[in-house]
């Protein structure tokens, strides 16, 4: 079962990582430069782009979530260390390093975003 | 710690009213990020725990008995709670009267869902048993607050001796007492949805039925009861089936698919019951409301927030990837997992619709702890003994802790205060003042919790002409106001509106995000009140308004 489910992560980490990271990219850019109240205003009530959007973040979680899930179940423990995760790990450790960067960026607080939107001038900070 | 979490810590120990203030702040603060709160404590836990034994100071356990006395005060407290509420005169929640009140409707023989042309605004997208739930009680005992109150107790109370039931199957006594402790706390969590008479109380009670249903030995009796639970569910709200997604995975797990083959045919009765069966609950106007609310869009600020609860939820699943339960368990343990997990996503998706948000994860709770109940007895000596479930443990329940207390601290005031206006009493001295007259709550921009005592005017009188909160739905779906509506305030239909006192009428705003501030009443529609009705008098809590073509003046 571990076998088919790292493979269905390797696969579908390609496109999922990218709509993770457009979708955090934009979810950032309007915490940044409008607020964190009202994200993404406009798309977000054209139904079947909204929808996409609100899969694609959970979608991202959720392979982030099964790889947690993956090794904990490989190597038995609630937090490995990190040689037995890295020998347990089914996905290369790029992509995964590329999905932490992305949730990195979605969860760091806008505080810091917002230090670094106004140092480079974007978004008339 | 931040400096305002230092200078709240300090007001806190000065006086009870800043405690208020700092739950309020903590709510709104960490509460709505547990399971970064989790991982924060997590950490500091284990920081803490590395000095103390540094320091060569041992552990002592908490003794078997301090555990079990722990948990009974815990549970004890959550009913109180729960009890509490219910003697109170009033509700808490904006949903809670408008239920009660639909409810009465319904079992006066009005319907639940009027169709969209109709001059009564309060029909929603809840299925119909959340109203005729409340509505059979109704029936029962009598018009009354506490009355429309009782199911959603009875179901919240209901719920935590399944858990416990639940737990106890897999487990010893003491752990199952644990379990339901703390899952009682992470309810309370929840802004007491589960006890409030609204559907999710009595989606989590199905929910965890339906777990019940889905461990039963027999294949027959599991796929009845789960057929039961789950044509309920359904009729509670739409996504009520993804509650059971759990439970379902358990019965295909234990009995096979000739168990799906039973409960199918029964949840699909179940559902469509209501509709066949009373003519006051029509599925095409059901139908109607809910693809006017499927058009609103999503809220992605909700969103996020769903997903922080949804990892958090699934904090005290964690062990149970990696417990090996003996025989049918494990398959049951798997087979509950995926269900979880895959309801999970789904809910924290629907939920992030406008005026939903991450309480739809409640109904989850008994899957969760039942999971962690099923694993505790199978996980392996290191891994119960090891570093992250002993920082872990302890870290979850405080964070649950934490938002429970600062949710109950602004519940208990909020609601005590408001029950010392006596509402009700205000209300109904007016009704028997004038009985046999036809009046409504109309709402105003401030004091909407003054409106919630509204079902007793209901009550009285039969007829509940407008809603706010439907208004609201409708409103944010882009429907005016329709014609009849407005032409009832002409042809003054209601005779009286009573109003919150300190504002002007039908003033109330919009309090969803893509609509904020914007006016509930129309200008023309507030025209025609102005132009029809004045003020004839105040009672304690309330503006009295009255058809100025009324044959009967107005008497004191």
């Amino acid at each position: 079962v571990t076998a088919r489910a790292w493979r269905t992560l390797r696969v579908t980490w390609w496109p999922i990582c990218v709509a993770f990271a457009l979708v955090v990219a934009a979810l950032t850019r309007d915490r940044v430069c409008f607020g964190g109240y009202h994200l993404l205003a406009g798309l977000d009530q054209q139904i079947a782009l909204a929808w996409g959007v609100a899969i694609t973040y959970v979608l991202g979680h959720a392979w982030l979530v099964a790889v947690y899930a993956c090794v904990v179940v490989e190597t038995g423990d609630v937090i490995p260390s990190s040689r037995a995760a890295a020998n347990a790990l089914g996905v290369a450790s790029w992509q995964l390093a590329l999905m932490l960067l992305v949730a990195l960026v979605e969860y760091a607080p806008a505080v810091l975003w917002r230090g670094l939107a106004r140092a480079a001038g974007w978004c008339g900070l | 710690l931040r400096p305002q979490a230092v200078a709240h810590l300090l007001f806190v120990i000065m006086s009870w009213q800043s405690f208020e203030t700092t739950a309020w702040w903590f709510r709104l603060t960490y509460g709505t990020r547990p399971f970064w709160l989790f991982l924060g404590l997590t950490i500091a836990l284990s920081i803490l725990r590395a000095a103390w034994r540094r320091s060569g100071v041992r552990a002592f356990p908490l003794p078997t008995a301090a555990r079990v006395g722990l948990a009974g005060l815990v549970i004890a407290s959550y009913a109180a709670v729960a009890i509490w509420y219910l003697r109170l005169d009033g509700f808490f929640d904006h949903a809670e009267p408008t239920i009660a009140a639909v409810a009465w409707l319904f079992h006066i023989g009005k319907p639940i869902y009027h169709a969209a042309d109709s001059a009564e605004r309060y029909a929603h997208i809840y299925g119909p048993f959340a109203f005729m739930i409340p509505g059979s009680f109704l029936a029962w005992f009598g018009p009354g607050l506490v009355q429309a109150k009782l199911p959603g107790t009875i179901a919240g109370l209901a719920t935590v001796v399944v858990v416990y039931r639940l737990a106890r199957s897999v487990t010893t006594t003491v752990n199952a007492l644990t379990i339901t402790a703390v899952f009682a706390i992470a309810a309370l969590a929840f802004r007491n949805l589960a006890f409030w008479v609204r559907p999710d109380s009595f989606l989590m009670c199905c929910a965890a039925v339906a777990l019940l249903g889905a461990t039963g030995r027999h294949w027959a009796v599991s796929g009845i009861v789960v057929g039961l639970a789950c044509g309920v569910m359904v009729d509670l709200k739409l996504t009520g089936p993804l509650y059971a997604l759990p439970a379902l995975g358990m019965v295909i797990a234990t009995h096979g698919w000739r168990a799906i083959v039973l409960l199918t045919p029964i949840a699909i009765a179940t559902a469509l019951s209501p509709f066949l069966l009373f003519d006051n609950v029509s599925f095409a106007n059901f139908w109607h409301w809910f693809e006017v609310s499927a058009q609103n869009g999503l809220w992605f600020h909700t969103l996020r927030q769903n997903v922080d609860w949804a990892l958090f939820l699934l904090v005290p699943v964690v062990p149970a990837l990696i417990a090996r339960p003996a025989g049918h368990l494990d398959r049951i343990r798997r087979a509950a997992l995926v269900g979880l997990a895959l309801g999970v996503v789904a809910v924290s998706i629907a939920a992030a619709k406008p005026g939903a948000g991450p309480d739809h994860m409640m109904p989850f709770l008994p899957a969760a702890f039942y999971l962690t109940a099923l694993s505790l007895g199978s996980l392996a000596v290191s891994v119960g003994q090891s570093a992250a479930i002993r920082a872990g443990v302890p870290a979850f329940v405080m964070a649950v802790l934490a938002i429970a207390l600062a949710q109950q601290v602004f519940f208990i005031t909020w609601s005590a205060r408001v029950a010392g206006l006596h509402l009700s009493d205000d209300l109904a001295g007016f009704a028997d003042a004038h009985p046999g007259r036809t009046m409504a709550m109309g709402f105003t921009r401030v004091d909407a919790h003054l409106t919630f005592a509204r079902p007793v005017l209901v009550f009285r009188t039969g007829s509940y002409p407008l809603d706010a909160p439907a208004i609201q739905e409708e409103q944010l779906a882009g429907l005016a106001l329709p014609a009849a509506t407005i032409r009832a305030m002409a042809d003054c239909t209601t005779e009286f509106w009573l109003f919150p006192k300190v504002d002007l009428p039908f003033t109330a705003t919009s309090i969803y995000p893509f609509t904020a501030g914007d006016p509930l009443f129309p200008d023309e529609f507030r025209q025609m009140f102005a132009a029809h009705y004045h003020r004839v008098d105040d009672t304690a809590n309330f503006q009295v308004w009255q058809c100025r073509d009324s044959r009967q003046a107005f008497a004191r």
